[in-house]
C-alpha cells in the first residue's frame, strides 16, 4: 500500500497527523523567523561596527573578575587535591574546617546572593557560590575518607569550575567590548532608536547593551522569588500537611482564583496601590542616603512584588504536589520515632520533595522572566543600567511590547531589536524549562 | 457472653489473659471504630516484658489497627475514634492528654514495607536520636555504631555511612529501619509485618533479629506467616473480625488450641 493509499484510508489518523505536523512547523516557523532576523540586526550593526572586539586590559587582574578568578582557581586546586588517590595535603587540615557551623556557609551564601542582587559584579557572587559548593563536598569527600567509604569521582565540578575560570579571566584581562555581539553582551547601554535624523540606517548614538535590559529583568525575577518561594513553599506545606480538609477546602480555589486573575489587572493594581507604598520606602531609603535618585512609582520593586504573587499559586500548587507525593510511609516512620509534626515536615517531608519543590521554583522562574503586561505596566520603559530599584527601568519583555506597540515602521534598524531581544528571551526561559523539568523527572524517578 | 462468628460459637473475648512474668504493656477491653464501622471489639490483651508477642489473623481482623493503637498511630487517621484503655506501667497511653512524643519515643515502630528516610545511612539512624537528646559528635557516633551492630547490619553498612540509605536492599533496609527504631531506645518495638516484603534470606536475618532482640526489648508482631509466628513468638494472639478469640502461649496456641475456629486457621483451612 502506498503512503497516500494510506492517509486516505486512515482519514482519522491523517487529520491527527496533520495536526500535530503543524505544531512542529509552527515551532520550527517561530524559531526560523526569529533567528533569522536576529541574524539581520547583528549583521546591519556589523557592516558599520565589526562583528566583535575588544582590548587588553591587564590591570584588571586586580579588579572582582580577577578576585573571582583566583577564588575558583583555589577552589579548583583543593577539589583536585580532595579527589587525588592520596590527599595528604588536606588531610593535614582538621575535619571541622571541612564541615563548618551550618550558620557560617547560610551567612557566605547569603552575602554572596546580595553580591549578586546589588553588585555589578556577577562573576564574584557566582564564584562565591561555587565555592561554597566545593566547599562542602570536599567536607563529605574527607568525612568519607575518615569513615571510610566509596568516593565518587566527578569530572562535572571540575569542568564546570575550569569553564568558569575561563569566563572569569576573559572577564578580567578585557575590556571595551564593542562590535555587534560584544556592544549586544557586554554593554550597559540601551539606546536603540538614538536622536538620529534618519532612524532607518545605524547612527553614532544608538547603542545596543542588552545588560540594562537583563539586569532588570533578573532583578523582577528573583525578586518575585524572594516573595513567592517563602509564602508558596509555606502555603503548599499547610496545605500538604496541616490543613483540615475544610479548610484546604478554602485555600486551594482562592490559589487558583490568585491564578486566574489577568496580568494586566495585576499590572494597575501595581501601579495604582503597590507603587505608593514602595515609593514610601524609597523616600525613607533616599532621605538616608542609601540610594542616590528620588524613587519613583514605577520601579522593579515594584514589579517584583507583583510578578510574586503571580507565581505564588504556580509554586504553591507545584510545591504541594510534590509534598503529596512522599509516600505516607516516610511521615509516619518519622512520626514513630517520635517526631513532632513540624520536625517531621522540616527534616523529612520537605528533604524528600526537594527536588520537586526545587523544579516549582525553577519553573516560576521561567514565567517570572516571560512575565510581560505586569512588569510593563509596573517596572516603566526607561532603559536604565542600575542597581537602584526604586527608579523606572524597563525589563526584557516589556521593551519588546513597548517596541511593537509603539510608531516605528518595520525593517528599521531599532524594530530589528526585538528579535535579538526576543531570541535572548527564548534562550533563557527555555533553559530554565529544560532545567526545571530535568530536575522534576529527577523526583519522579525517586518514588 | 458468647456469639456466632464464622459458623462456630466463641467466647465474646478470650478469659486466658495469663503471661509469665511482668506485663509491660495493658490493653482492656478496647472498642474501636474508623468512621461508622467498627474494627475492634473489646479486646483486652497483656504483652509481657522481654518477650515476643505474635498477632496472626486473616487480612482485615484489625491486628494491624491493634498494633498501631498501641503507639497512637491510629491518631493520624482523622476518622479513627476508639473507647477503652491502654496502660504502659503509670502511663496511660488512650488519655487524651498522652504525650505521643514520649509514648512513640517508648514504642518503637517498624512498618510493613521498609521506609528508609533519603538521608544517609548514618543520618537515617541518628535522625531520632537528634529528636530527643542533644548528643556530642562522638556520642552519636557510638549509638550509631551500637544500634547498627544491634541491628545485625554494620557490617554490612560500615564502610558506607554515607550512601544514602534507600540505596540498600529491601532486607538491609528494613534492619536499617530496625537499627533506626533501636537508637531511640524504646522499650517496646512494634512490628507490622516487617517481613512481608522480602525475600526468604532476607526474611530469615530479620527472625534471628527478632530473637536476639527480645533480650533487651519487647516485640510485637504482626504477621501473616503461621510459622514465622511459630518460630519467633513466645505468645501468639489469634483475632477474626476484630475480637481477640484465643490468646496464649505460642506453643499451646500451635498445638493444641482450645477453639475449633484457631485450630482450622492454623491448620490453614481458611483464612
Amino acid at each position: 500500500m502506498s503512503f497516500l493509499q494510506r492517509l486516505t484510508k486512515d482519514k482519522a489518523g491523517t487529520i491527527l497527523f496533520v495536526m500535530s505536523l503543524s505544531v512542529i512547523l509552527i515551532t520550527l516557523g517561530i524559531i526560523q523567523t526569529l533567528l533569522f532576523e536576529t541574524i539581520a540586526f547583528f549583521s546591519d550593526i556589523a557592516e558599520h561596527r565589526g562583528w566583535f572586539s575588544f582590548d587588553w586590559d591587564f590591570s584588571g587582574i586586580l579588579s572582582a573578575s580577577g578576585f573571582a578568578c583566583l577564588l575558583l582557581v583555589v577552589a579548583l586546586f583543593l577539589d583536585r587535591e580532595s579527589k587525588a588517590v592520596k590527599g595528604t595535603l588536606l588531610s593535614s587540615i582538621p575535619l571541622y574546617v571541612w564541615n563548618p557551623h551550618h550558620g557560617i556557609v547560610k551567612f557566605v551564601f547569603s552575602v554572596a546572593i546580595l553580591q549578586l542582587l546589588f553588585n555589578d559584579s556577577f562573576l564574584l557572587g557566582i564564584s562565591i557560590l561555587f565555592c561554597v559548593i566545593v566547599w562542602r563536598s570536599i567536607g563529605k569527600i574527607q568525612m568519607k575518607r575518615i569513615l571510610g567509604g566509596n568516593i565518587e569521582i566527578s569530572n562535572l565540578w571540575r569542568n564546570i569550575l575550569s569553564l568558569f575560570i575561563l569566563i572569569t579571566v576573559f572577564d578580567a584581562i578585557t575590556m571595551n567590548y564593542s562590535g555587534a555581539l560584544g556592544e549586544f553582551f557586554f554593554q550597559n547601554q540601551w539606546t536603540p532608536t538614538g536622536a538620529c535624523e534618519d532612524r532607518r540606517s545605524l547612527c553614532e548614538t544608538m547603542s545596543f547593551g542588552v545588560n540594562s535590559l537583563l539586569l532588570t529583568t533578573l532583578q523582577v525575577a528573583f525578586g518575585a522569588l524572594v516573595i513567592a518561594v517563602p509564602l508558596g513553599v509555606g502555603c503548599a506545606i499547610y496545605l500538604s500537611e496541616y490543613a483540615p480538609p475544610r479548610l484546604a477546602a478554602v485555600v486551594k480555589p482562592t490559589l487558583e482564583i490568585l491564578a486566574g486573575i489577568p496580568s494586566v489587572v495585576y499590572g494597575f493594581f501595581a501601579f495604582i496601590y503597590i507603587g505608593p507604598l514602595v515609593v514610601e520606602f524609597g523616600e525613607y531609603a533616599f532621605a538616608n542616603g542609601w540610594i542616590d535618585q528620588p524613587p519613583n512609582v514605577l520601579n522593579p520593586i515594584n514589579g517584583a512584588i507583583v510578578v510574586g504573587i503571580m507565581i505564588l499559586p504556580l509554586i504553591a500548587s507545584m510545591s504541594e504536589d510534590a509534598l503529596r507525593a512522599v509516600p505516607n510511609e516516610l511521615r509516619e516512620g518519622s512520626l514513630a520515632l517520635g517526631a513532632t509534626k513540624i520536625e517531621t515536615t522540616m527534616k523529612v517531608m520537605i528533604q524528600a520533595s526537594l527536588s520537586g519543590i526545587i523544579a516549582s521554583i525553577i519553573l516560576a522562574l521561567s514565567r517570572a522572566v516571560g512575565e510581560t503586561m505586569a512588569v510593563t505596566l509596573a517596572v516603566g520603559t526607561v532603559a536604565v543600567y542600575t542597581s537602584n530599584m526604586f527608579v523606572p527601568a524597563q525589563t526584557m519583555t516589556a521593551y519588546i511590547a513597548q517596541r511593537v506597540g509603539g510608531d516605528l515602521p518595520f525593517g528599521e534598524i531599532g524594530y530589528l531589536t526585538i528579535f535579538a531581544v526576543g531570541l535572548y528571551l527564548f534562550a533563557i526561559t527555555l533553559c530554565l524549562n529544560l532545567l526545571g523539568n530535568k530536575v522534576l523527572s529527577a523526583y519522579r524517578e525517586a518514588y | 457472653m458468647s456469639e456466632k462468628i464464622g459458623g462456630e460459637v466463641v467466647p465474646d473475648s478470650t478469659k486466658k489473659l495469663d503471661v509469665n512474668g511482668e506485663i509491660d504493656l495493658m490493653i482492656e477491653d478496647l472498642d474501636l471504630w474508623y468512621g461508622d464501622k467498627q474494627a475492634l471489639y473489646g479486646v483486652s490483651l497483656p504483652i509481657a516484658k522481654n518477650s515476643v508477642t505474635a498477632l496472626i489473623g486473616p487480612s482485615g481482623c484489625g491486628k494491624s489497627t491493634l498494633l498501631r493503637m498501641m503507639n497512637r498511630m491510629n491518631d493520624l487517621i482523622s476518622i479513627c475514634h476508639y473507647d477503652g484503655k491502654i496502660s504502659m506501667g503509670d502511663t496511660e497511653i488512650t488519655a487524651k492528654d498522652a504525650d505521643l512524643v514520649e509514648i512513640r519515643k517508648n514504642i518503637g515502630m517498624v512498618f510493613q514495607r521498609p521506609n528508609p528516610f533519603p538521608k544517609s545511612i548514618y543520618d537515617n539512624v541518628g535522625y531520632g536520636v537528634k529528636l530527643h537528646t542533644k548528643p556530642t559528635r562522638e556520642e552519636l557516633d557510638a549509638i550509631i555504631e551500637k544500634s547498627l551492630k544491634r541491628a545485625a547490619i554494620w557490617d554490612e553498612v560500615s564502610d558506607r555511612m554515607h550512601d544514602l540509605g534507600t540505596s540498600l536492599s529491601g532486607g538491609q533496609q528494613q534492619r536499617l529501619c530496625i537499627a533506626r527504631t533501636i537508637a531511640v531506645e524504646p522499650d517496646i518495638i512494634l512490628m507490622d509485618e516487617p517481613c512481608s516484603a522480602l525475600d526468604p534470606i532476607a526474611t530469615a536475618a530479620i527472625e534471628e533479629l527478632i530473637l536476639e532482640l527480645k533480650k533487651d526489648f519487647t516485640v510485637v508482631i504482626v504477621t501473616h506467616s503461621m510459622s514465622q509466628a511459630a518460630r519467633v513468638s513466645d505468645y501468639t494472639g489469634f483475632m477474626y473480625l476484630g475480637r481477640l478469640v484465643e490468646f496464649g502461649e505460642t506453643d499451646k496456641i500451635f498445638s493444641d488450641p482450645d477453639l475449633e475456629l484457631t485450630k482450622r486457621y492454623i491448620t490453614g483451612r481458611f483464612g
